[in-house]
């Protein structure tokens, strides 16, 4: 190999690297969660729920209070969609609240996470 | 350490998915490299060649049993990690409906026509060959249903996976049958000229495993800040220091002990034995540590 050719070669692999410097995102991500991650809501919060920037199938979602798991209603199931949304079928005791899901990506790949809020009276 | 609570996080179903995916790996590139193999050293003394086929048919149905127990951990997995999730018809199915569903359908079918190798192919010749090779390109694309290198740009990135896991599949396949010749009396000619040839094709095999995988990452990640940085990125150059372990055993290997065996000194074929199988080793924890890698950290961050 000539210096020239190995030169234009390692050109090329250095101009392949800077085209794609960002990074490919091949599935979904997390944008964003109601309540926010961290916050402190008062009374119980309306709705409960992630969205994120493509279609997601939720597989769990559990709400883990001082009581334990929370119940919840008006899950959209397991149809693939951008905002996950639940509402909680009783009121919430005051406390500190962790959110848990899952959920699989259209890629295939299997995808998890957790947010945390606080309940005051 | 963005790694070790990348650690915390896991659980007893999670250890069970990446044990299973580890071994998946392990199994599905033996069985293809030893097609490969067979294919860059048709003139393999008998033990030798048999070994490698023996092994790749072992492997491939090794492989398809675990691909297999995978599905019901996937979806036991996104259940929340329990057994009644795992056997629920309704998750099996919408794993399986899914880019994991074709991975699965392609990995079983490669898998099985992989092992035509073993056919005794003296009235077709050719045949036995050509079904295994068309096996290995389903392996491949298997490897490259799921994840991100599924994602955009995915000719290259998929390109790149598998040019990275046809030369790791060669290397791992390569290391039963070497063990085997390097069993021979030393100076033993046959074994010397395959051992020496070995590690001229190995040269390029590397090259291009290195490069690949390296190109591959920068892209995944965005940059080279990331690899240290994140959890994926620090996994990574966890593997990368194995493989840098593994490199230089193939150079001391192709440099020191396969020139020793070929001149004939008495300890050359221990010592050249002891040192593919501490490559052995590596390369299981080099496969473990791309099950930890793929299956709990993302380059997202």
């Amino acid at each position: 190999m000539t210096m020239i050719t190995r030169n234009t070669l390692l050109s090329g692999l250095a101009a392949l690297l800077l085209a794609f410097a960002t990074p490919l995102l091949a599935h979904e991500g997390e944008m964003g969660q109601v309540p926010d991650d961290g916050s402190t809501v008062e009374g119980t919060p309306e709705e409960i729920g992630i969205h994120f920037d493509g279609a997601m199938r939720i597989t769990q979602f559990d709400v883990v209070g001082p009581q334990g798991r929370v119940s919840l209603e008006g899950g959209p199931g397991n149809d693939p969609t951008e905002e996950y949304h639940v509402r909680p079928a009783g009121s919430m005791e005051a406390g500190d609240y962790e959110v848990r899901w899952r959920g699989l990506a259209r890629d295939g790949h299997m995808m998890s996470g957790s947010f945390r809020f606080t309940v005051e009276d | 350490m963005a790694w070790l609570s990348a650690l915390a996080g896991v659980d007893a179903w999670m250890v069970a998915m990446i044990l299973a995916a580890a071994g998946f790996h392990a199994g599905a590139l033996l069985a293809a490299g030893a097609v490969l193999f067979r294919l860059a050293f048709p003139d393999l003394p008998d033990p030798a060649r048999r070994a490698a086929s023996r092994t790749g048919a072992i492997a491939a149905w090794v492989a398809i049993a675990l691909v297999l127990v995978q599905w019901p951990l996937q979806a036991g997995y996104l259940g929340g990690g329990n057994v009644s999730a795992a056997f629920d018809p309704a998750m099996l199915g919408m794993v399986f409906d899914g880019a994991q569903g074709t991975r699965l359908v392609l990995a079983v079918s490669g898998l099985l026509l992989v092992q035509a190798i073993l056919l005794d192919v003296r009235r077709l010749p050719g045949v036995g060959y050509g079904l295994s090779l068309g096996g290995v390109l389903l392996v491949m694309l298997a490897f490259v249903q799921v994840g991100h290198t599924a994602g955009e740009p995915r000719v290259l990135l998929g390109g790149l996976l598998i040019l990275h896991l046809l030369a790791a599949a060669f290397w791992i396949a390569s290391l039963w049958p070497l063990y085997r010749l390097a069993g021979q009396p030393a100076a033993d000619p046959a074994a010397a000229r395959i051992l020496e040839r070995f590690g001229r094709v190995a040269l390029l095999v590397v090259g291009l495993l290195v490069l690949a995988g390296a190109v591959l990452a920068v892209l995944l990640a965005g940059g080279v800040t990331p690899l240290f940085t994140t959890a994926w990125g620090q996994f990574l150059l966890a593997k990368v220091l194995l493989v840098a372990l593994l490199l230089l055993l193939a150079a001391l290997n192709k440099w020191r002990l396969v020139p020793a065996f070929s001149r004939g000194e008495t300890t050359a074929p221990r010592r050249l034995r002891r040192s593919i199988a501490v490559e052995g080793v590596l390369v299981a924890a080099v496969l473990g540590m791309t099950a930890i890698l793929t299956g709990i950290t993302s380059p997202n961050g």
